[in-house]
């Protein structure tokens, strides 16, 4: 038993409970950085393994699918395809499943199996699931995909130990079984099957991808992705030329082949549903239809929304106040202690003038951003800010943004620190972008005496 | 009867049989699940008329109308009874 240095990552679709998944394994111990250029958080923490062994756990960036569109699902590639420097290969991935929404999530899952990384799913949620009138044996989905399949309820730390297990048992080489359904990669259809096979055999002879369960899959993604559009790409350029040529060739567009594959993994899932005998039913969710019909209300909706937000307004605008002169008094109050230590001088300026005012300048801004992530927090966790970008969208598209603009934005009303950080919710990268460029351009709270003072002595 | 996306009425369901156009926010929905031979319900549309809400394979998804256009689909046959 040697003691090897294992990376287990995470990943899953968003909202799959891959974050509360992370915790109930790695406890809430974990360090948050960045992956190198650019700004996705990556999450890592050590795992300890029933036989003793450690390893580590990273959490991936949730993503629908391995086609990258944003910076988090290219990270999410990159890394599964081994491709950033300076991070080992990944041992092992576990995929959170959110057995409620089965199908879409099986989507990556197969995704991952052509990929021939060692995976193990953890199918989360299945209280939900049940609830939906989902019916499952997770022994079965396991036999007909050919990977260990571990039923788990997150918030509850249900089916945990059994997880870990799983990942031991994989990790030492066992729990590999025969898929009663080949991967999806191999059983393409023609339309697909050709570029496909013409591509991977063009990376074969390039002598980069010498086996086929290799070369097939890149070959697949190098099409799926857009070359030639603004998506981030990270294929190396030989690769990105053989793919052009082989679209050229069949005279295929990049869409043409994605509508192609979304089509074709979905019967795939389809079959592979079937063969697992799941079935599903999509019975109403109670409670959350009954409090949308009241949200999203052509009337009360809008309400509700002024309301709720006009108290997150209120919040960072007024309620901070006093915990900010608080902290300004703190800084102040340093400042006075040190001026009387310290004998007059250059020295006395630096840390006084410089080093407390310097700091108390920008740790004045901590309580509107504690407050204002309190509340995005709340909203975002209790599925708030999706309501209320859905009922905010067409306001906000009429000057080419997203419904989720609109927190930042307000948030910036009061200060644009805690706005420009709060864009973090904002899915694409441009609106993101956008949205970051136009807060400092709302008037935040610490402008209006400027204002004032300037108007009073001006007109 | 052939129709789109954007044409349903609240509460009315149809079958996907074409998605049309093509670029990212297309991908997704396909990636989501939005493919030919899906049934689409659609739930609600937003106050100011713009999102839609479909549903689609057990999740719902906030669709702009001129998404909503580039997706073909036959109407489900209306219930006989109005309720």
């Amino acid at each position: 038993m040697s003691p090897q240095p294992y990376t287990v990552a995470i990943a899953g679709n968003p909202n799959a409970g891959k974050t509360t998944l992370f915790n109930a394994i790695a406890g809430t111990r974990h360090k948050v950085a960045n992956y190198p250029g650019v700004t996705v958080e990556r999450k890592e923490a050590r795992l300890r393994l029933p036989n003793g062994n450690m390893a580590t756990l990273v959490d991936l960036p949730g993503c629908y699918s391995l086609v990258a569109r944003s910076p988090e699902e290219q990270i999410a590639h990159d890394l599964l395809f081994g491709r950033i420097p300076d991070m080992e290969d990944l041992s092992l991935v576990v995929c959170v499943v959110d057995a409620s929404n089965l199908e879409r999530n099986l989507f990556l899952v197969t995704q991952l199996l052509d990929q021939k990384v060692p995976l193990v799913v953890a199918l989360n949620m299945m209280d939900l699931a049940e609830e939906k009138g989902t019916r499952l044996d997770p022994e079965e989905l396991s036999k007909t995909l050919g990977c260990p399949v571990v039923p788990t309820v997150g918030r509850k730390g249900i089916g945990i130990p059994q997880l870990l297990e799983a990942i031991q048992t994989k990790l030492e080489g066992n729990g590999e079984s025969k898929p009663r359904i080949e991967p999806f990669i191999h059983q393409l259809p023609g339309d697909l099957d050709l570029p496909v096979g013409r591509l991977a055999q063009k990376l074969e002879e390039s002598g980069e991808f010498e086996a086929r369960d290799r070369s097939r899959p890149e070959a697949l993604w190098a099409l799926l992705a857009s070359i030639d559009g603004d998506d981030p790409v990270h294929l190396p350029p030989y690769e990105v030329e053989l793919t052009r040529e082989t679209l050229g060739e069949f005279n295929l567009k990049t869409s043409d082949l994605r509508r192609a594959e979304s089509h074709a993994r979905y019967d795939y899932i389809a079959r592979v549903i079937q063969e697992a005998e799941i079935t599903q039913e999509d019975l109403p969710h109670n409670l959350s239809d009954r409090l949308d019909s009241v949200l999203l209300n052509p009337l009360a909706g809008p309400l509700i929304l002024l309301v709720i937000f006009g108290l997150v307004f209120q919040s960072i605008y007024a309620w901070a106040g006093p915990l900010m002169d608080g902290v300004d008094f703190l800084f102040g109050s340093i400042a006075a202690g040190v001026n009387s230590i310290l004998p007059e001088g250059l020295f006395r300026s630096l840390v006084v003038d410089g080093v407390i005012a310097g700091v108390g300048n920008t740790v004045i801004f901590l309580p509107q951003i504690l407050i204002l992530f309190l509340f995005l927090g709340i909203l975002e966790d209790s599925g708030y800010l999706a309501r209320a970008a859905f009922l905010l969208d067409r306001l906000m598209a009429s000057v080419g943004l997203d419904g989720k603009s609109f927190v930042p934005l307000l948030s910036s009303f009061a200060c644009a620190v805690p706005g420009i950080m709060a864009t973090r919710t904002i899915p694409s990268r441009k609106d993101r972008l956008v949205t970051i460029l136009i807060a400092p351009l709302m008037t935040c709270s610490a402008r209006l005496p400027v204002y004032i003072l300037i108007i009073g002595t001006v007109f | 009867m052939e129709s789109t996306l954007d044409k349903l009425k609240a509460g009315q369901s149809g079958l996907v049989t074409a998605i049309l156009g093509d670029g990212g926010t297309l991908s997704r929905l396909m990636e989501m699940g939005m493919v030919s031979g899906s049934t689409v319900k659609l739930e609600r549309v937003s106050p100011f008329g713009c999102p839609l809400s479909v549903r689609v394979k057990g999740t719902s998804i906030a669709i702009r109308r001129q998404d909503a256009m580039n997706i073909s689909l036959v109407l489900d046959p209306q219930p006989a009874l109005p309720c």
